[in-house]
């Protein structure tokens, strides 16, 4: 049990802000971006970058790797998505355009650095026992940086001018234009945020394991599954979603077989669409007739 | 001769990925169902009929690798019985796969498809007493053992499978699908049933997903998981869509331009560097021309054909 707290708070780490940023994104530019794998990649890899190759120590590496990956992010957004979204295509259309986008990307960081997995360069450090957790150093400092961006960003969109402008634009957009708000801003800002914490889940992937150029579509569908549990449109329940999806790989792990742990996160995921297709935190009431639901659509 | 031999090589790859590409056109171009998992129903006919054909000879072979035991080697049953159970069995897992996730929004459903090819993948890695693994089948038999009439098998399936596209059209059942496609709500109200609608569409083009599978195995004559992952997925969505959504000649013009000259002709070009430098030019080469057609050109290069007007009265 005392593994699986440990390793379940570790996973929950790496994917609880992706999902957040992803949650974020999906919310206000109303579309799926499949590009998101790809930036969490890219993140990782542009910290890795500063850290591995000009050796700047980690946590400022991690900051420069956050703003590139902002930078990459926006210029995507500004390049390819806004010329689409000027022209009122669907979000389907979009989806098929960012996975061209997310295709281009990857190759590129396939190209930069090859199929092989990295690591980054930090100081090792010595497993403690704190309670019934067993973690380093490294790793008690990612769960708590994890938690404390989580609450930072929830604070934000609840106080602050931006975040207001941000929920105002998710609501609405039509009312938000007329009321005088510069949606395409709130885009943007909206993209730094999301690539943002994109990068930083794409770091703590690398410190506690390995990055490779691939991981991308892997981890995409992973947070996918952590938003369908919580509730797609809500970010509480991307946070939740990521908890609960998190503990659910890990007991698979633990349990069952480690490489099993994606396929848990997605029969989860399964299960929550056919029982309440709105995720936990969703809007409606449980479905339990949802069971039986392809009869039932037979007959309607 | 070795230049008709690449020629036969590259039709054949063509032949066989159109397959795929007019299955994409049914579930995207006819219905709207976004399916980004056709490596996964992919790998399902490529198992189904290499597991179900491989010959005695490769128990042998694995026995002296250290793997004894498992499905493959076990029935060697011939081509036929391999085609026909790819399809089957893509039909089945299309069916239970199509039940959650075919109540999904479209954009919903085309990162759910993604998890469901990775899932297949994951399976296919792992159960080794059903496929072996990382190991992969070997020794999958080519009917007719010549490379000239296995060609034509695979181009009278894809005539099989074109002529199949092409009268779901104009059918009843087709015209649901358009119509699911245009709007759902005035479908329904015409007394259409949505869901069942999608899932034929969905159980058709991925049983042709599964032929193309089979296809392949016998084709390739070896088969591992690592074949089976996204990117075959994202080629078949860039050709289909450069191509022309909708219009199944524009399907077969886009996979002759992309999968055939671009990413299999490419092949003849000097490599430079790393061997995976080239595969990578070529796919970011192949994302902006998606990028840049959906921009300027999204009905691709051979768009589709005017609703005719058809009168029943």
């Amino acid at each position: 049990m005392d593994e699986l707290l440990s390793y379940g708070l570790l996973t929950f780490a790496t994917l609880a802000l992706p999902a957040l940023g992803l949650c974020l994104a999906i919310k206000v530019t109303k579309y799926f971006n499949l590009t998101y794998g790809d930036i969490i990649t890219a993140g990782a890899f542009l910290t890795l970058l500063c850290n591995l190759t000009f050796g700047i120590p980690m946590i400022i590496s991690v900051i420069i790797g956050m703003i590139l990956t902002a930078a990459l992010g926006v210029f995507l957004h500004k390049t390819v998505f806004k010329p689409l979204m000027d022209l009122k295509v669907g979000p389907l259309t979009l989806l098929v355009v960012s996975l061209g986008a997310g295709f281009i990307v990857r190759n590129l960081i396939l190209i930069g650095w090859g199929p092989q997995p990295f690591q980054f360069r930090i100081p090792l450090a010595r497993a403690k026992h704190i309670g019934p957790l067993f973690l380093t150093t490294n790793q008690i400092f990612i769960i708590l940086i994890c938690l404390l961006v989580a609450v930072g960003i929830f604070l934000m969109l609840r106080y602050t001018q931006l975040g207001r402008l941000m929920r105002a634009t998710s609501d609405n957009p039509e009312l938000s234009k007329i009321r005088g708000i510069s949606i395409e801003r709130v885009y943007v800002y909206t993209w730094i945020i999301a690539c943002a914490l994109a990068a930083m889940g794409g770091v703590f992937m690398g410190v506690l394991g390995t990055i490779k150029s691939g991981m991308g579509i892997g981890v995409l569908v992973t947070i996918f599954a952590c938003l369908i549990v919580g509730g797609i449109d809500n970010p509480y329940g991307a946070v939740f979603g990521a908890l609960i999806i998190a503990f659910a790989m890990e007991a698979t792990a633990i349990w069952i077989s480690p490489p099993y742990k994606v396929i848990a996160a997605y029969l989860l995921m399964i299960i929550i669409l056919l029982v309440k297709p709105s995720g936990l935190l969703g809007g409606e009431k449980i479905q339990w007739k949802y069971f039986l639901g392809f009869l039932r659509s037979r007959q309607s | 001769m070795e230049i008709f031999s690449w020629i036969l090589t590259i039709a054949t790859i063509v032949a066989i990925y159109s397959i795929m590409g007019l299955a994409l056109n049914i579930h995207f171009g006819y219905t709207n169902l976004p399916n980004f998992g056709i490596a996964g129903f992919f790998a399902v006919g490529a198992y189904a009929s290499a597991i179900l054909t491989a010959p005695h000879r490769f128990r042998q072979m694995e026995i002296f690798a250290g793997f004894a035991g498992g499905m493959p080697g076990r029935f060697e049953y011939p081509f036929i019985i391999g085609l026909i159970a790819a399809i089957v069995f893509a039909a089945i897992v299309a069916f239970l796969i199509g039940v959650p996730l075919l109540r999904l929004r479209e954009d919903y459903l085309a990162v759910a498809s993604i998890g469901v090819a990775e899932a297949i993948h994951y399976v296919a890695l792992n159960e080794l007493w059903l496929t072996t693994g990382s190991a992969g089948i070997r020794l999958i038999p080519m009917p007719t053992g010549n490379r000239y009439l296995y060609f034509l098998i695979v181009l009278f399936v894809l005539a099989v499978v074109f002529w199949i596209t092409q009268r779901f059209y104009r059918t009843p059942v087709g015209r649901v699908w358009r119509g699911v496609r245009e709007d759902e709500v005035i479908t329904a109200s015409l007394g259409k049933s949505i869901f069942s609608a999608r899932m034929w569409a969905w159980v058709v083009g991925c049983a042709m997903m599964g032929a193309a599978g089979s296809l392949w195995a016998h084709y390739a004559m070896a088969i591992q998981p690592g074949e089976f992952v996204p990117t075959t997925t994202f080629l078949v969505w860039i050709f289909v869509i450069v191509g022309g959504l909708r219009n199944n000649w524009g399907i077969l013009l886009g996979a002759v331009l992309i999968i055939g000259f671009f990413e299999q002709g490419t092949r003849f070009l000097p490599a430079f560097g790393a061997p995976y430098i080239m595969p990578a030019i070529r796919h970011i080469t192949v994302g902006l021309l998606l990028i840049l057609i959906i921009r300027f050109r999204p009905e691709g290069a051979i768009p589709e054909r005017a609703a005719r007007i058809e009168a029943h009265i």
